[in-house]
């Protein structure tokens, strides 16, 4: 038997192994392959192009809908949630795609949780808050430990009814929530709400930023760029934005749109800077935000190309580079997808979430080059 | 004659002392000054129905939240879609799935309000804002969602109605294909119709 033909066998024989095992299965792309690959698809100048450098398929995983948000913790450890409505669940895998945590908010037993939604990592103490909406019209905070089990239920405490969307947790303590509140007519649309609150629950202080008016205004007017028809309460730049903390203490906030509305939010409840990112082209909407350190990454996509453009830039908004993924948002063999779950530096990483023809999840990493 | 009060005391006690005109113009001031109180009295006697089961909604109270956008992929597809949720609100009503789409080739719902008698969050403040530019809104999307009686239910019995199965054609952005979707959907009791 020929050694090269020899050497495809061992490694037929083990990839099969591997998936026998239930063994995350890693697919290194060749730089060269990739690249000529990746090459033959730029149109766009930049600083670079993203190329996908590894592809891990978990054993167990499945996945139809990726829910925002994918997040990833400072051990490279993924999370992702499952369900929203019913028996909400978020799973986390480690770096090998292996499961090593359920968040699932129906564990209170006084407490049932119909619907639980965004989540914020707490890095020093590795646990997951979560926002939860029992029946009625209280809104809770369900506290995990790292390992998945509940540890305790804050109550939002407002005296006017509310719809938090993003959360985050200051180092402090304290919950960033932003959301959406009722208008006096409560069949129009809604007006923009952000709150400081403290540990306990109780609201400290509420923010009225920038452009919440204007954003207000717009979608109340029917415009385009930020509702939908057939929900003409909702205000889409409020909606789709996301929500992290930055190494240096403040929260950021970014509105949905192109440009992207960033506001930097400090623990007291002040807006320390607010500075926009252009996503190139004006039909590029943002898809996913990531800070890493002080770097912040924001995914652009043009839904029906599926070109994507990665934009970094520092917590004051100054461009620090752009990506470009030609059809990257397109799921295949070569394509990132657009469910941008982690940005790390040194070595510069992206990380994705997809999907392979069985529907089983796969981790698809990807660098600039 | 002007005065109603002397009316009222010769048309109920002494009414043999008035002549047929007097009597007639007592009859019409009498009328005139407690038409509307008599009105008054049936009002509250007949409330509106939203009203009558003392203002309290008893099919829930519920809100339609546009949470974010789900994403999903494929082969050559990449595609979202809006993640609408049915949660705790100030619309009196039930949920119900409103609608159906595809994203890669996966099928996804979106809810609906059927709307019921009753009045929620008719004891929490309403914050007023206001500001200069503000206009108010004058879009009539979704009327549908808000009507008493949605298109499409069948009432089998006063508590029990049925949505009959849903064919739906839902557009594949990615394969350019229409596909069906069937909902097969059984009776349920609602209370509160």
């Amino acid at each position: 038997m020929p050694g090269s033909i020899r050497l495809l066998s061992v490694v037929s024989v083990l990839s099969a192994l591997a998936i026998a095992q239930g063994v995350p299965k890693v697919q290194e792309q060749s730089p060269m392959k990739a690249a000529s690959r990746s090459e033959a698809l730029v149109k766009k100048p930049g600083d670079g192009h993203l190329v996908r450098i590894q592809s891990i398929t978990t054993p167990s995983e499945m996945v139809t809908f990726f829910y925002p948000p994918l997040r990833c913790d400072g051990d490279g450890n993924l999370y992702f949630p499952t369900e929203l409505v019913g028996a909400p669940a978020i799973r986390k895998l480690n770096p090998k795609g292996e499961r090593v945590a359920v968040f699932q908010a129906n564990q209170d037993p006084d407490l049932k949780a119909g619907v639980a939604t965004y989540y914020a990592l707490d890095p020093d103490f590795g646990e997951l808050h979560q926002l939860v909406f029992p029946e009625g019209l209280d809104r809770y905070v369900f506290i995990y430990k790292s390992d998945g089990t509940f540890k305790s239920a804050v109550k939002l405490q407002t005296d006017f009814p509310f719809f938090p969307g993003r959360i985050e947790v200051f180092p402090g303590g304290q919950f960033l929530v932003s959301g959406e509140e009722y208008d006096t007519d409560r069949t129009a649309t809604m007006w923009p709400f952000t709150g400081i609150f403290a540990a306990d629950g109780r609201l400290l202080k509420e923010l009225g930023l920038e452009d919440d008016n204007t954003l207000h205004d717009m979608a109340a007017s029917g415009d385009a760029r930020v509702t939908r028809p057939g929900n003409r309460q909702a205000n889409l730049a409020v909606d789709n934005g996301f929500l992290e903390m930055g190494a240096d203490g403040n929260a950021y906030l970014m509105r949905w749109g192109n440009p992207a509305i960033f506001y930097a939010i400090s623990a007291g409840g002040q807006v320390v800077r607010r500075f926009t990112v252009e996503g190139g082209q004006s039909d590029y909407r943002p898809v996913a935000m990531h800070i890493n350190k002080n770097r912040i990454a924001v995914l652009f996509w043009e839904k029906l190309s599926g070109d994507e453009i990665m934009k970094i830039v520092d917590l004051e908004g100054h461009d620090v580079a752009t990506y470009d993924a030609p059809h990257g948002a397109k799921g295949g063999d070569t394509g990132l997808g657009a469910s941008f779950a982690c940005y790390t530096q040194n070595p510069t990483r992206f990380t994705f979430l997809g999907a392979d023809e069985n529907g089983k999840v796969q981790i698809l990493t990807a660098e600039p080059r | 004659m002007d005065f109603p009060l002397v009316c009222l005391v010769f048309l109920w006690l002494l009414p043999r002392s008035l002549s047929i005109q007097q009597h007639k113009e007592c009859a019409m001031t009498l009328a005139r000054l407690f038409l509307p109180l008599v009105i008054a009295i049936i009002l509250l006697a007949n409330p509106h129905p939203a009203a009558a089961q003392g203002g309290h909604c008893t099919a829930g109270c519920l809100q339609i939240y546009n949470y974010a956008d789900a994403q999903c992929t494929g082969p050559n597809c990449s595609d979202s879609y809006p993640i609408e949720i049915c949660i705790g609100g100030c619309n009196c009503g039930t949920c119900g799935t409103g609608g159906y789409g595809l994203c890669c080739g996966h099928s996804y719902s979106v809810p609906i309000i059927y709307q019921a008698p009753g009045i929620c969050c008719a004891n929490l403040p309403v914050r007023n804002h206001t500001h200069l530019n503000r206009e108010p809104s004058a879009r009539t999307e979704n009327a549908d969602l808000w009507t008493n009686q949605p298109s499409g239910l069948i009432m089998l019995t006063p508590t029990q109605r049925y949505r009959p199965p849903t064919f739906v054609y839902a557009y594949n952005r990615c394969s350019h294909i229409y596909t069906l979707i069937t909902d097969e959907v059984e009776p349920k009791n609602r209370g509160g119709l």
